[in-house]
């Protein structure tokens, strides 16, 4: 069973999740939305929990409406960016979701 | 597939109806089916037929009512959670007496256990809060 | 279809708002309808179980529930170490029985379930 866990909380407010891997396990998929895309501008503030995420074979996508709404830059060349037929798609793979 | 939705963010303080709006859109477009849409907490306030947005502004109510009547979709709103928020469907004003009502008709009253049955019928369920 | 394994998960304090009380309501509906549900109590979420509870006047302690919870068929209830510890609380603190689980464990338990709705 794989779980697509979506996100839209900022980095900056809740790190605490980000800091348990939003309870993700290997083989889970992992979808920034809203104002969870914010922190992708920085290079540093989530170098950590996304390498921790590829080693535990988590992927990690972003929502690209969110992303060029708020004019984020993407610094993370492992984080791939899709629409909103892309989540759908996750969902669709996945077994079902977990909203945080 | 067949997508059970549940909605729980306020309307206009929260990005949630946006963000499930384009969601189901994109479902049907994709060839999936949304069985419902539940709108539950502070979601509730989707679905009044007083709010006013400017005309630049994205119209959640109207463009859910839209939604439902082109892809057959049921608008369901929590009976607890709107009361106890002031989101009334018209039975519910004369049953307590209240001087009005405030939801659309594109919308409906029932309780949680609608919510949790079409979890049950449906082979997805997603959460925009 | 078959019952569905439903866990609800608590991450907000009680009283501030009221995921707590709605988050409760959706778990005994699902306990009505037969279905295999459990809790998991996270982050400020841990407070809802807290003992030791007294509210004034004219607030509802919307949290005496949860130690009842068990006469509803609901026997699962997890709460997250890490979550306790950073608070300063032990299971002891908890007003109901608690299975105390590390990320890891709640990792696989997620993927258990159907549906995890948080709140």
């Amino acid at each position: 069973m794989t779980t697509l866990f979506t996100l839209n909380k900022s980095w900056y407010d809740s790190a605490w999740l980000y800091e348990q891997l939003v309870f993700a396990s290997e083989g889970d998929v992992v979808l920034l939305m809203e104002d969870a895309v914010l922190a992708l501008g920085s290079p540093i503030t989530l170098a950590s929990f996304l390498a921790k995420c590829s080693s535990a074979n988590i992927a990690v996508y972003a929502l690209i409406d969110d992303v060029s709404t708020r004019g984020i830059s993407n610094q993370y060349p492992s984080v791939n960016l899709l629409g909103y037929n892309g989540f759908v798609d996750l969902l669709i793979e996945a077994d079902k979701q977990v909203a945080w | 597939m067949n997508i059970n939705v549940l909605v729980t963010g306020g309307l206009y303080s929260t990005q949630c109806a946006y963000s499930a709006w384009r969601f189901c859109r994109a479902a049907i477009e994709a060839g999936h089916k949304i069985s419902q849409v539940f709108f539950y907490q502070d979601g509730v306030s989707q679905s009044t037929n007083l709010s006013v947005p400017l005309a630049d502004e994205f119209d959640a109510v109207n463009q859910w009512a839209e939604f439902s009547a082109q892809h057959g979709c049921e608008l369901v709103v929590c009976v607890s959670a709107g009361e106890r928020r002031g989101v009334i469907g018209a039975e519910q004003a004369g049953e307590f007496g209240l001087p009005g009502s405030n939801m659309h008709a594109a919308f409906r009253v029932e309780g949680l256990g609608v919510l949790q049955a079409a979890s049950l019928e449906a082979d997805r369920m997603v959460t925009f809060k | 279809m078959n019952a569905q394994k439903l866990m609800l998960v608590f991450t907000s304090a009680p009283y501030s708002n009221s995921n707590g009380q709605e988050a409760l309501d959706v778990a005994l509906i699902g306990a009505a309808f037969e279905q295999d549900v459990s809790l998991l109590f996270l982050h400020d979420g841990v407070f809802q179980i807290k003992a030791g509870q007294q509210t004034s006047a004219g607030i509802k302690q919307t949290t005496k529930a949860f130690a009842a919870v068990n006469d509803f068929g609901i026997d699962d209830v997890y709460v997250h170490d890490l979550s306790l510890i950073a608070r300063g609380l032990n299971t002891e603190d908890m007003m109901v029985d608690v299975k105390e689980i590390d990320t890891k464990a709640i990792s696989s338990l997620l993927n258990q379930h159907d549906r995890v709705l948080t709140f």
